[in-house]
């Protein structure tokens, strides 16, 4: 496997990867609701408008383009000749497709002085590329799209309800605290006073977790059978 | 290219698709033949090192694919059936990789040939089956890689685009296709392994086809001339024993249109006799 496949791979992979104009709409509209979220409500509505609408949009937007169907992956891998670079080549174009919603809630938080939130929310963009990933070894593109809309989406709005019950419980157990920093770093660390985890540790914790699953994944890709 | 089998087998939820395939085979250009789901595409994904078999073994020059897989992936390049590819990019792009990895002019050879030049501003995804299929061959095709493995590549090409794949193939040297059409297989290869329910019918090279004075002759009637023993019949044509000259002396009467050596279709016919 060389870095040539590699290259040749994710310029594949960034090809359609921002499709126009579906993904300037998109873009465009999760900004401009993240901004009046907090230019409005301030931080604590935007992390909610970010954990459950605006980031998973965006992540489902640009997973899709990496949920391929087996035949689709047998084609590809005819094309890059490696499966270990195919695999890399999604990863790096994946990585590609997050910079845009990086950089521009990077000025954002830098904009109204809440800089603080953007290593959560950057953890957060890690979680949803580990997610994509994992999700792109199921070979029926339906059911990959179903599990990542579930995980994006479905489990911040169930952290949300752990949160909401916790206060009459006390703090969150340590193991539970690292599950919710798994699946929503953003409002985790919001809530960081009811979890007996630090922020630090969980988010360096979901950070570790993210990269075992792709690293997993990636081993997984290497020894899967391809389905016609 | 040497590949041999030992005792393959591959089982898929209540159904072997292989079922103890054993063969050893020295060649350039084999084909596997037989009907639908008779587990010739099965074997060829196991060969490509897509697929791994659930007992025995596969070795191709000394590898097993789907155990060194980064060497098979290196060394194979493919094809599959059903091309239909749900993709964004356009056929310009796709053309473009591959002159930035492969052979640029050889490339550029077979887009004109195939005639791909005609569709490249168009969607992967928005393409017909054979456009698709067109694209899917210029990939493999287009590859210095030692050895091409095929699934079925004329299904939806047109007779003329199909003349060129095949006269294309037959001048390459490491070659597997798998098809259901004898003549196709017959046209490109020089091993022919015979599929049924998973198991090896026949196997065997152009000598071993074409030993028995068995001969395919294209009636103008429905009945059969006189002097010649039916082997098999399928429309106006039919299988039949009987020597060249006796052939040639009915076609110089008019009474057949015409004859040839039967070659696979007598093996098929041994081995289904509804063929």
């Amino acid at each position: 496997m060389s870095t040539r496949r590699i290259i040749r791979a994710f310029k594949w992979y960034c090809k359609g990867l921002f499709p126009f104009p579906i993904f300037e709409i998109v873009l465009v509209t999760v900004l401009l609701g993240q901004y009046l979220a907090i230019k409005n409500m301030g931080t604590e509505v935007f992390v909610s408008v970010s954990s459950f609408l605006a980031l998973p949009l965006y992540g489902v937007t640009i997973g899709l383009h990496f949920l391929r169907d087996g035949r689709t992956t047998i084609f590809e891998l005819s094309l890059v000749k490696s499966p270990v670079a195919v695999f890399l080549g999604r990863c790096l174009a994946l990585i590609v497709g997050m910079v845009p919603i990086a950089i521009g809630d990077y000025l954002l938080l830098h904009f109204f002085d809440a800089q603080s939130l953007f290593t959560p929310l950057l953890v957060l963009l890690l979680t949803y590329i580990a997610f994509t990933m994992c999700s792109s070894l199921l070979q029926d593109s339906k059911i990959a799209m179903v599990v990542l809309f579930s995980w994006e989406f479905l489990m911040p709005m169930a952290s949300s309800v752990v949160f909401a019950t916790a206060g009459h419980y006390g703090r969150i157990d340590p193991v539970m605290s690292g599950f919710l920093y798994l699946v929503a770093p953003l409002y985790s660390s919001s809530y960081a006073v009811l979890l007996d985890l630090p922020q630090v540790t969980g988010l360096m914790l979901a950070s570790f977790v993210s990269l075992a699953l792709v690293t997993t994944a990636l081993v997984l890709f290497r020894r899967m059978e391809f389905q016609f | 290219m040497n590949i041999r089998a030992e005792r393959l087998y591959k089982k898929f939820p209540k159904v072997w698709a292989l079922n103890n395939i054993d063969f050893s085979i020295s060649t350039d250009n084999l084909a596997l033949i037989g009907p639908n789901g008779s587990g010739k595409t099965t074997l060829l994904s196991i060969i490509a090192g897509l697929r791994r078999p659930s007992a025995g073994r596969l070795e191709i020059d000394g590898i097993e694919p789907y155990r060194d897989r980064e060497a098979a992936f290196n060394d194979f390049s493919y094809l599959f059936e059903k091309p239909k590819i749900p993709l964004r990019v356009r056929v310009r792009e796709l053309i473009g990789i591959l002159k930035e990895e492969e052979n640029a002019s050889e490339v550029e050879r077979l887009c004109k040939e195939l005639g791909i030049e005609s569709f490249q501003g168009q969607r992967i995804g928005n393409l017909s089956s054979g456009q698709a299929q067109l694209c899917g061959l210029l990939v493999a095709m287009s590859s210095t890689r030692k050895l091409l493995i095929l699934d079925e590549p004329f299904v939806h090409l047109d007779a003329y685009r199909a003349t060129i794949v095949l006269e294309n193939l037959s001048k390459r040297r490491g070659l597997i296709i798998a098809t259901h059409s004898p003549e196709e297989a017959e046209a490109v290869s020089d091993h022919f392994v015979i599929m049924n329910e998973g198991k090896i019918m026949w196997c065997g090279n152009h000598d071993d086809l074409y030993h028995e004075g068995v001969f395919e002759v294209f009636l103008k009637a429905a009945e059969l001339p006189e002097d010649t023993i039916l082997v098999s019949k399928f429309g106006r044509s039919a299988l039949v024993k009987s020597s060249e000259e006796r052939l040639m002396s009915l076609y110089a009467e008019g009474r057949i249109n015409g004859f040839r050596k039967a070659g696979l279709r007598h093996v098929y016919a041994k081995n289904y006799p509804r063929v």
